[in-house]
């Protein structure tokens, strides 16, 4: 009876420093220059097209390509650290990350806990519906069921419009966790309209084939991405706007934008 | 003698059990301790047996005074006991069951212990059943394997609580040969039972627990 | 296809991530929990009652609250003052979390034996810590078998909650893929590989629960 524990043991044991020594090895913080400015992006890697893995597990994105060339002007050694979404803030305020720079949109509440750059690239809060659908205007959205994503900016904005989510079928929004499951549910009927980022909308258009859909002349208002920063991190924040406006001025930054945003 | 019980007292909170009580039993004695329910004889083959501790008064086997005795070890090798419901380690063989103490006690060489082993199992008529487990095994084997385990360490004092509760008329005069057997080769054999007719069979003298006191009675002559 | 180029190397990336929490946690876990178990048995008053608080924090708050505590919050203790690094935090608090709940398995089941048992030892001469060794616990692992089972399978899925530390998991692979290519079926494959090793490891614990059925 005690024999295969023994070797159960054994290799229970050898596999634990195995997979330790692997785990640990996929790292918190690469190793770096030390004479450049050590500054790491905190980021949601799945968030295409903002930063995300390609086919071969890449980090790439529009904001990974702003923020490589903004690294390469202001002498930072930049790199990448993966986090949870909806931890941004505290990992900001926690010294775990240096900038928040993933299609990070500017609002109030946000400026009371992190501080913005510049803007860099407008979005707006858009409406979709599917091209044979008969809504034109926003106030044909009464009593439809319209959903989006949670805790998003695109929820803010359609909140934010007086009477509008009471106007929606149970006076409310129907909330998911990604932005697929939000298109998902137009797609399958669920939902009559969604309420989007439209740069995340036109990237998910293009995959699926912009036919399918129709995009109402109305939106829920502008917004613009920004980076965040932490407030006492005044430096940092002033090369990260002077290396930007670097970019604006030569035309650097529209290079990438119509890498990734042709249309 | 092997076992002198000299005044103890025992109580739970307010309720005596026994009180200065005495009494000494021989090698190759065959002793049975007689009494109503409750009246403390389970109580007192636990005391000897230091599963609980006497308030007063001390037991001494071959001179150890196991009372005081904080060692385990000392005092198992010194007394032994067959428990009503045996308490064999289900997830051992008869035969781990028989060596595990020994082997922990560290007094006797490997072949030693198996030695000792093949005798008992001789001795109690458990052969053919070393290898098989104490689910396997009718109440009678189950007996005669705590017998057996208990004998491992060569005590001085064999205890049995209530033996032959479980048993049937013609396992009974088996057991009753197999004691015999033991004491026979020394030992001095302890049981609390209320079989009236195993008492009979069995017994050279009888201490009867009444009203925390005894009566120590001999054997009535056939 | 495209999407599985996408996701199969993904995935063994992640395989890392899910099933070296899921080791790790076990490897720790199971026997501190048997320590555990023991302290909150102790006769001592300071110690069980200390041991009785400690598992119902970790039994009575979130596991993925815990993640956040103690990679977020553990810097702001005084004193400690230290900052654990991502994995630290997660193995910190699958370790401590599980250990909890293994322990009070463990406790049931160390109840459960019979208090002859201990008492047979005890008159043969044996101590206690052998007695412990090798009379009660390899009884009570018979008996809890089942019950470890479940929370082992119960941990394989409870890998998934390192998202929150931004660790990059098997599921977290599926998002990867399913947001390039605004699909829902690299969930699906993700499904399959969380319904294998949970398939792998029913059988290995069926496996266990039979060889330990020489007795009854």
């Amino acid at each position: 009876m005690f024999n295969f524990k023994k070797r159960g043991t054994l290799l229970l044991v050898v596999m634990t420093m195995v997979a330790m020594f692997i785990v640990g090895c996929s790292n918190d913080a690469p190793a770096g220059d030390a004479e450049l400015k050590s500054v790491v992006m905190g980021l949601d890697d799945t968030f295409a097209p903002m930063g995300f893995r390609d086919e071969k597990g890449e980090l790439v994105g529009f904001d990974i390509d702003l923020a490589t060339e903004v690294a390469a002007r202001s002498g930072w050694d930049l790199s990448f650290q993966p986090i949870d979404w909806s931890m941004k803030e505290t990992e900001l305020n926690a010294g775990n990350i240096d900038l928040i720079w993933n299609g990070y949109t500017i609002t109030d509440e946000r400026k009371e806990k992190v501080n913005f750059s510049e803007p860099y690239l407008a979005n707006a809060q858009i409406v979709i519906t599917l091209s044979d659908s008969d809504i034109m205007k926003l106030s044909d959205l009464e009593g439809k069921a319209v959903a989006t994503q949670a805790e998003s900016s695109s929820l803010d904005a359609a909140r934010a419009q007086t009477g509008l989510v009471e106007s929606f079928m149970d006076g409310e929004l129907i909330e998911y966790a990604t932005f697929n499951e939000v298109f998902n549910d137009l797609e399958a009927g669920r939902a009559d309209a969604i309420i989007v980022d439209e740069v995340l909308a036109r990237y998910y258009m293009v995959n699926k084939g912009a036919e399918a859909y129709k995009v109402l002349e109305e939106d829920l208002g502008p917004e613009q991405f920004g980076i965040g920063v932490r407030k006492d991190d005044q430096e940092l924040l002033t090369e990260l706007d002077d290396a930007l406006n670097a970019m604006k001025d030569d035309g650097k930054y529209d290079e990438i934008y119509g890498k990734w945003f042709a249309k | 003698m092997s076992l002198i019980v000299d005044k103890i007292s025992k109580a739970f909170g307010d309720v005596k059990v026994f009180e200065q009580i005495s009494f000494t039993v021989e090698p190759s004695e065959i002793v049975c301790i007689k009494g109503k329910s409750g009246e403390g004889k389970t109580t007192l083959l636990r005391c000897m047996n230091n599963l609980e501790t006497v308030d007063s008064g001390s037991i001494l086997i071959n001179g150890l005074d196991i009372s005081k005795e904080k060692d385990n070890s000392r005092v198992g090798q010194e007394i032994g006991l067959v428990f009503q419901g045996y308490n064999l380690f289900p997830h051992l063989s008869v035969m781990e069951n028989l060596r595990i103490a020994p082997v922990f006690l560290k007094k006797m060489t490997n072949e030693e212990i198996d030695e000792r082993a093949r005798e008992l199992i001789d001795t109690l008529e458990i052969n053919g059943k070393e290898d098989m487990y104490p689910y396997q095994l009718s109440g009678g084997q189950k007996q005669r394997v705590a017998i057996a385990r208990a004998c491992m360490l060569d005590p001085s004092v064999l205890c049995f609580d209530e033996p032959t509760s479980a048993l049937d008329y013609e396992t009974t005069k088996q057991i009753s040969i197999i004691i015999r057997r033991l004491a026979a080769t020394g030992m001095s054999i302890v049981i609390v039972t209320h079989d009236e007719q195993f008492v009979k069979e069995i017994a050279e003298r009888v201490i009867v627990l009444k009203d925390q006191g005894i009566i120590e009675i001999d054997r009535v002559e056939l | 296809m495209k999407i599985l180029n996408m996701l199969v190397p993904m995935t063994i990336e992640g395989l890392k991530v899910t099933l070296g929490v899921f080791l790790v946690t076990l490897v720790f876990a199971i026997p501190l929990a048997v320590v555990v178990a023991l302290l909150r048995r102790s006769n001592n008053r300071a110690i069980s009652g200390v041991t009785a608080t400690y598992i119902y924090i970790m039994r009575g708050t979130p596991l993925l609250l815990q993640l956040m505590f103690i990679f977020f919050g553990f810097h702001f203790v005084p004193v400690i003052g230290y900052a654990f690094s991502r994995f630290q935090a997660i193995y910190i608090a699958f370790i401590l979390n599980y250990t909890a709940y293994f322990a009070e398995i463990f406790r049931g089941g160390i109840n459960s034996i019979d208090l002859g048992q201990y008492e047979a030892a005890k008159v043969l001469g044996m101590s206690k810590p052998f007695t412990f060794i090798k009379v009660i616990l390899p009884q009570v692992i018979k008996n809890v078998l089942p019950a470890i089972g479940n929370e082992v399978i119960t941990l394989v899925k409870d890998t998934s909650l390192v998202y929150i530390l931004g660790a990059s998991d098997i599921l977290k692979a599926a998002k990867s893929v399913s947001n390039v290519y605004s699909a829902f079926s690299p969930y699906v494959m993700i499904a399959l590989v969380y319904l294998a090793i949970v398939a792998v490891l029913t059988k290995l614990l069926s496996n266990i629960e039979r060889r330990y059925n020489y007795y009854r």
